[in-house]
């Protein structure tokens, strides 16, 4: 292939920026639904524990 | 569309565009294989004008009072980055086209030039976004600032046209030009691109808008626990 260092540089850098910005994202949902999973748990139990309270007042 | 089936396509889409640019299509007669950048530097291009004309577009209905919605302002800056991706990607491969094609990294030509301004325009639009200020009216000054520095899309476009420059006039859908691309195998592995580069923008911009979403959530929640825990500590 002709020009093949100045080719295959322009589909590695294209590769490595798209992939880049997808695992960026792809981190950043994890991150925040694991966050918000732990959110809702802590809230349920929460819940659960003060009708608990409620009655021993 | 179900972003796992959109991810997919892309991914699929991806790999048919490697197979078609890098292996099946022919060398051009007069570029030879150089001509391979540019099924990915035309499908970016595209990717960018398409990013920022929907950054524009959510940024009127964000300012118009009837259709404002957070929604839209997300949108716009989901779709900013993105853009701003594709539009230095565009730059890169044009870049590395150049050196062989022009016999020079860069060049002063009006196309280069204004889509570098329009790269700079987005990145200080992004960098406007992230500063700390009354949320609303942020959003409206970022919502303006995008819609003005939209106005360089049609002169990036359009400057082939109006000026003398070294870049080649466009080619896929000119009419004058039918016979610029006369290989179909390059005809069809140019309007992959464009198709797989538009399924990529929708699915970086569905993600990133999901990563926005969720983050704006998650600030109002803590919030609401500080001032919960503020007030119950004063009384």
């Amino acid at each position: 292939m002709k020009y093949a260092g100045y080719v295959i540089s322009g589909w590695v850098i294209t590769a490595a920026a798209v992939a880049w910005y997808w695992n960026a994202q792809r981190t950043a949902l994890r991150k925040l639904s694991r966050r918000e999973r732990e959110r809702e748990r802590e809230q349920e139990r929460e819940g659960t524990s003060e009708p608990a309270g409620e009655h021993r007042g | 569309m179900n972003r796992k089936i959109l991810g997919a396509a892309v991914a699929i889409g991806l790999a048919a565009l490697v197979v078609m640019g890098l292996f099946v299509s022919p060398p051009d007669a007069i570029q030879s294989d150089a001509v391979r950048l540019l099924y990915l530097h035309a499908p970016t291009a595209w990717g960018g004008y398409l990013a920022f004309g929907v950054t524009s577009i959510a940024s009127l209905c964000y300012l118009i009072p009837r259709t404002r919605s957070a929604r839209f302002d997300a949108l716009a800056g989901a779709s900013a980055e993105v853009g701003v991706l594709f539009i230095g990607l565009t730059l890169a491969l044009g870049s590395l086209w150049g050196k062989p094609i022009w016999g020079d990294w860069w060049s002063w030509d009006a196309r280069v030039t204004t889509t570098a301004i329009l790269l700079f325009l987005y990145i200080g639009y992004l960098a406007l976004r992230r500063s700390d200020d009354n949320p609303l009216v942020h959003a409206r000054r970022n919502a303006v600032v995008a819609i003005i520095a939209f106005v360089d899309v049609p002169i990036v476009h359009f400057s082939v046209e109006w000026w003398r420059t070294q870049h080649q006039e466009g080619s896929t859908f000119n009419r004058e030009m039918k016979s610029a691309i006369q290989d179909s195998t390059m005809q069809v592995t140019v309007l992959l691109g464009v198709l797989v580069f538009t399924l990529l923008y929708l699915y970086l911009v569905s993600m990133r808008m999901q990563v926005m979403r969720l983050e704006q959530q998650q600030l109002g929640s803590d919030l609401d626990e500080a001032i919960a825990k503020r007030t119950g500590a004063e009384s």
